[in-house]
């Protein structure tokens, strides 16, 4: 009767110990090809639990603004499927092949923490001249006006009109030198910032042009608005 | 006996001047203060550095705080940085409290599309801190000059 109830307790926990939500994602890696600075693509990744038991999606996290992801349902019963869908933006300053990822947390043990990768290859028209082609402007008092150049190179062979140069906020202006850029010539853009509230800020200027792989170029301006007595 | 008194008391001046100079000039009171306010507190705000100075920062010890998410900070980051996720920022608040607000202290993200080291650096003034430097090329640009890098475990 003993050894009964020792077998009957002993295929009980093995039972237990049996019975976990198991995470499957396919792909680990995925390869959005060739995209044009400013332009988007899109993805997919398929997971699946695979266990016997529940899995709980705790989070799923793109480690950059340049990825916007959308999270499957919380709990995926066994033998179910679900999708990460993302959508992957090649701002400015991504140049050639670029490698962003996607942070999972699942209940599978042996998934607790996982990361998988999205490929792609930016291409430009107009380069930025400087390394960075966004505007981090750091502390700037209110009411002060801060002005930067951020200039841009033609590297096609074909001329590119600048249709419009517009920004997300009263707060910054923004001009451009020049209503067309040859090719292997520049054109600068003088952006002004003049914040008028406390803390930080983040805005874009967007400068819209004539070519039909860089429609539109942005860049990100960010800054700390700071109290003046 | 009264020339000895004389020079005893200059000697007395003399240190009581330097030290009372070299501590309003550490901190920043008495004599020299900020005169104009607006100045001192621009002078406070947070400022963006490049590459080469925020290396030279490294190399001088000064705090790296990394806003980037766990998972990745644990993937790699620039050695000796704490890792201050801006979404748990109020987690680390009992930290930060132990941390004098003159601090001198560097934060940094991805790089330049990633703009939580601003947002960091926008946290710790409004909480006081005054010594922020955003070193916002961040993790990319450490990376592309092959300096040393570190994993968490």
């Amino acid at each position: 009767m003993k050894r009964a109830l020792i077998f009957v307790m002993l295929v009980f926990s093995a039972g237990l110990l049996s019975a976990q939500p198991k995470f499957s994602i396919d792909p680990m890696e995925l390869n959005l090809g060739m995209l044009y600075s400013g332009s988007s693509k899109t993805g997919r990744f398929t997971i699946k639990n695979i266990g016997t038991e529940s899995l709980q999606i705790k989070y799923v996290q793109p480690s950059c603004g340049c990825t916007t992801v959308r999270k499957p349902q919380d709990q995926i019963k066994p033998g179910k499927s679900d999708y990460i869908d993302i959508e992957f933006t090649a701002v400015a300053g991504f140049r050639g092949k670029t490698e962003k990822y996607v942070f999972i947390s699942t209940n599978d043990p042996t998934a607790q923490e996982l990361s998988v990768k999205i490929f792609a290859d930016v291409r430009e028209e107009l380069q930025p001249t400087s390394a960075l082609s966004s505007i981090p402007l750091g502390g700037v008092p209110l009411g002060k006006e801060i002005t930067q150049t951020i200039s841009f190179k033609n590297i096609t062979q074909k001329s590119i009109k600048v249709k419009d140069v517009e920004t997300t906020s009263k707060n910054i202006k923004a001009t451009s030198d020049k209503s067309a850029v040859e090719p292997s010539d520049t054109l600068t853009l003088t952006i002004t910032v003049k914040p008028d509230k406390q803390g930080y800020a983040f805005e874009s200027v967007v400068m819209h042009t004539d070519s039909n792989n860089q429609p539109k170029i942005e860049i990100k301006v960010s800054y700390i608005g700071v109290k003046e007595q | 006996m009264f020339r000895q008194a004389a020079q005893e008391s200059l000697l007395i001046i003399l240190a009581s001047s330097v030290l009372g100079l070299s501590y309003s000039a550490v901190s920043q009171k008495g004599l020299f203060r900020a005169k104009d306010s607006a100045v001192a507190i621009a002078n406070t705000a947070p400022s963006v550095i490049s590459f080469e100075e925020a290396k030279t920062l490294h190399d001088s010890k000064v705090l790296f705080l990394d806003s980037r998410h766990p998972y990745e900070f644990k993937l790699g980051h620039i050695p000796g940085s704490l890792n201050i996720p801006l979404n748990t920022f109020e987690e680390s608040r009992s930290i930060l409290a132990a941390m004098p607000k003159g601090k001198l202290l560097v934060t940094y993200c991805d790089g330049v599309d990633c703009n939580s080291s601003m947002q960091l650096a926008a946290k710790l003034f409004e909480a006081g801190f005054t010594n922020v430097k955003i070193f916002f090329s961040g993790w990319q640009e450490w990376k592309s000059h092959g300096l040393p890098v570190e994993q968490s475990p």
